[in-house]
């Protein structure tokens, strides 16, 4: 399993969770202002305007169905269809949604090519490359920049305005439209980004209540806790096997990853390593060089000496650290909401008694930990050729995906049937979908219901996964779904509560790499890694870092920095 | 006869033996691991605690696969890659290896074939060009994709050629004084004295187009074509994905990913692992089978 397979797996639980419907929830803290991504057509030379008949109307129908046939075409990297359900031997051109596109809209879906996702960068590089490329593309941020640069994207303005449904627009500007904005260039819209909420980011600290209540510990609020606790687990045998076999906290190799990482100590002591912070004066500035980051790495470099941290952790892939996990060997772990998904929902498996619980960052000389959140979690952009005859087609199927998740599709819309959600493209997704299924599941339960609505469509198998759970049953994958999305004080529960108390700092810099970035990033990344793992292992002297931290500014980092506030300035 | 070793030939044979024990074990082992664990329950292989035995014994991950129908698809494809594949690589690599083998006096132009030959080996067009040339010759999506820009492998040609010239020319001349041609001498001859050689050079192709996945992502453009190789690297890595939603959840609670990774390892690397031993034979026969005492 590699590194990016994972984050994969990280990104792509959230992702799927972010399904969509309408109906505002009760408790959409988000502004809901539904301001106009574009204004004005800055220039003339629109070419949504040689698109279909249909452009002319003024108050078109999302879903209008076109006279005649349009073939539209499209490249998609897939994943197998997650529902057990599913049809054997479909693919994603047999696909019910294709069909069904066809009979609502009248639009032929063609696919040039379909890859499992984990080839489809590669291949869509070859593809870019031969010159042939699709009427719609779901992008990443670095593809939709060099698209954009060369002037190979259709403008959208005209198309959004006229052809969005009301929960497509809900959704893209449910922030305000302030993400809608960073995709509008000279007043044109470019592309639909699919967001997220960045708060599914979000570190908190999971630790086994049942070693804590084994010890007689209280769950740490500070690091100094933090620490005494984490040398407990180390020393007075938790497991009760009489073997010195526990360590304190997970981490593996990758300091910085997607979990079991140090990433949440980091935050805790105010340190933000490969991450742009605000400075006081203003300016963003590099996370990895900074005091605070040196003095965490002190912390480790003494934890790790004591032995809270595991020895071998520098051998240890995010894999291994997952096993130890799982093993019963260590009691900490920094973490996301989604972590009793997997793999606490293992470790529960392994041995009932696990009790894992969730605790926001401790507060380190009497200041609160801040978790970092990034500036913008975005799965993709979906685009239009410049090329493509019918832009407005790519708004009309983005609407159309959300029209087949309303009631009254329900029961046709089903695995079993041959509907595959993930295998269809384009996917707005509702940013606040996470937050939309604990409201919604928590009112259910609260109102003693026996079954509830079915207007967003995860919300069923959540209940019922909670309702199994509350009813005492052992199943550790209703346990998983409990402590992660529905308990008040579990995974999201958490979270909800760091966002409101403001418990955060936001990574400012999210936009592609910069020059520099592209061209020194990776081995400044690598002398950042290895310094951390020699200090952390204290081979290292203690004048270590500053002259880390004086290599990584002459190496490209001053001009790296340069860049980045260059890109902030202009977002301002 | 009393045949004494000596102490020290002794103590050789101790060491000798331990030596390579621990070698084949080494090679052994990790097999025996991937089989245990691919046969454990999902919660024991993500602990790290499986071994050489499996614990919490199930068949779940191979009934998973027996199951699915893709598997078998492109375990076709992959068999029809290698009947395919290797018949044309052989042709091309013995067809081209005779005549690169005789010297210059007989074939003029020899130098420059086998300088044209090798700076192919030294200098690719890269992935993009030679898809691009995939794409415009019409292969895309067909066997010969995955067949034809690999057919003549430069490396075994000279691996053979020099096999070739190593050949007694006094066979050959016998050979024409008996009225054979160029023809008759490469299939009555030539290829009959070099089994050894073209066992090697076939097991590397073999191994070579059953193992060979990249290509098969690359070129085809839907999963149905695929390879088996291809078809399971994509189900690796894509399985993590799966964890997603409710259902599937609950299907990987005891169907782990570690497990169906490891038994799909274990599945393809097998019809190797038979062919192997079969093959091996000809390599330790040594290297030319005599028929001429000089």
């Amino acid at each position: 399993m590699t590194r990016k397979t994972i984050s994969g797996l990280a990104a792509a639980m959230m992702l799927s969770t972010t399904i969509l419907l309408a109906a505002c929830s009760s408790n959409d803290k988000e502004e809901q202002a539904s301001q106009p991504p574009a204004s004005t057509q800055a220039s003339g030379e629109s070419p949504s305007a040689s698109g279909g008949a249909p452009a002319e109307t003024p108050a078109a129908d999302p879903l209008g169905k076109y006279e005649e046939p349009i073939t539209v075409t499209q490249v998609m990297g897939f994943n197998p269809p997650q529902d057990s359900k599913t049809p054997k031997g479909l693919t994603p051109e047999k696909n019910a949604y294709v069909s069904k596109l066809k009979e609502m809209l009248n639009i032929d879906l063609k696919y040039l090519w379909t890859v499992p996702s984990e080839q489809f960068d590669q291949k869509f590089a070859l593809a870019v490359s031969s010159g042939d490329l699709p009427d719609v593309m779901s992008l990443k941020l670095l593809d939709f920049e060099s698209f954009r640069q060369q002037d190979q994207l259709a403008d959208l303005t005209e198309a959004y305005e006229k052809y969005a449904s009301p929960t497509l627009k809900k959704y893209l500007e449910s922030d305000g439209g302030r993400t809608l904005k960073m995709f509008t260039y000279d007043g044109k819209l470019l592309g639909l980004p699919s967001y997220e909420d960045p708060f599914m980011s979000s570190q908190i600290l999971w630790i086994r209540q049942d070693w804590l209540d084994k010890l007689q510990l209280q769950p740490p609020t500070t690091l100094e806790e933090l620490e005494q606790v984490a040398e407990a687990f180390v020393k007075n045998d938790p497991d009760g096997n009489n073997k010195n076999d526990t360590y304190g906290i997970s981490m593996n190799k990758e300091l910085i990853s997607w979990g079991f990482d140090a990433r949440g100590l980091f935050y805790t002591m105010g340190a933000y390593p490969k991450a742009w912070t605000k400075g006081s004066d203003g300016k963003l500035i590099p996370g990895e060089i900074q005091p605070e980051t040196k003095a965490a790495l002190e912390k480790m470099n003494d934890w790790y000496k004591k032995g809270i941290l595991d020895k071998e952790f520098a051998f240890k892939d995010i894999n291994k650290a997952v096993e130890d996990v799982v093993a019963g060997k260590v009691g900490i772990t920094f973490g996301e909401w989604w972590d009793p998904e997997w793999p606490l929902n293992l470790s529960k498996e392994k041995d009932p008694k696990a009790e894992w619980k969730p605790f926001p960052l401790p507060s380190y000389n009497g200041n609160p930990g801040l978790t970092l959140v990034p500036g913008l979690r975005l799965n993709w952009v979906v685009t239009a050729n410049k090329k493509m005859e019918h832009p407005e087609a790519v708004v009309k199927m983005a609407n159309f995906y959300h029209e087949m998740w309303l009631p009254k599709y329900q029961e046709e819309n089903k695995p079993e049937n041959g509907y595959v959600y993930n295998w269809y493209e384009p996917r707005i997704y509702n940013p606040l979908n996470i937050d939309d299924l604990y409201t919604r599941v928590n009112a259910a339960l609260k109102a003693n219901q026996d079954t509830i609505d079915a207007e967003n469509p995860e919300a069923p198998q959540l209940f019922a996964n909670a309702k199994k759970f509350l009813s005492g049953d052992p199943d550790t994958t209703a346990w998983g779904f409990y402590n992660s999305r529905v308990k008040e004080d579990g995974g999201w529960g958490l979270t909800r509560k760091i966002k409101e108390e403001k418990k955060f700092v936001y990574n400012e810099f999210y936009g592609t790499p910069t020059p520099t970035q592209v061209e020194r990033g990776s081995s400044l990344d690598k002398l950042t890694d290895e310094t951390y793992l020699k200090i952390i292992m204290g081979s290292g002297k203690t004048d270590e870092f500053d002259k880390y931290a004086d290599s990584w500014k002459k190496l490209g980092g001053d001009e790296i920095a340069e860049e980045v506030n260059a890109w902030y300035a202009e977002r301002q | 006869m009393v045949y004494k070793e000596s102490l020290s030939r002794r103590a050789f044979h101790v060491v000798n033996v331990i030596v390579l024990s621990a070698i084949t074990l080494m090679g052994f082992l990790p097999f025996v691991h991937l089989l245990a664990v691919s046969l454990s329950s999902n919660t024991y292989a993500s602990a790290g605690e499986v071994t050489l035995w499996p614990k919490g014994f199930t068949t779940n991950a191979y009934q998973y696969m027996s199951e699915n129908a893709a598997f078998f698809e492109s375990l076709v494809v992959s068999l029809k890659r290698v009947a395919i594949g290797t018949v044309v690589n052989m042709l091309l690599v013995v067809m081209t290896a005779y005549p690169l083998s005789k010297e210059n006096a007989k074939f003029q132009f020899r130098t420059v074939y086998v300088w044209f030959f090798a700076i192919t080996m030294f200098f690719g067009g890269g992935l993009i060009p030679t898809y691009i040339v995939v794409k415009e010759t019409g292969l895309l999506d067909s066997i010969w994709a995955l067949v034809l820009p690999g057919a003549l492998n430069v490396w075994y040609t000279v691996m053979l050629l020099n096999f070739f010239r190593s050949v007694p020319k006094d066979l050959e001349e016998a050979a024409i004084i008996d009225g054979a041609g160029h023809w008759s001498l490469i299939w009555r001859v030539y290829l009959p004295i070099s089994i050894p050689a073209i066992a090697t050079v076939l097991l590397f192709t073999v191994v070579g187009h059953w193992n060979s996945w990249f290509d098969g992502i690359l070129y085809m453009n839907s999963p149905s074509n695929y390879p088996l190789q291809s078809y399971l690297s994509t189900l690796i890595t894509a399985i993590n994905v799966q964890i997603i939603s409710v259902d599937s959840l609950a299907a990987l609670q005891d169907l782990g990913e570690k497990t169906l990774r490891t038994a799909q390892i274990f599945m393809g690397a097998l019809p190797i692992m038979i062919v192997y031993p079969f093959l091996q034979k000809y390599f330790v026969k040594g290297i030319v089978v005599g028929s001429v005492k000089e």
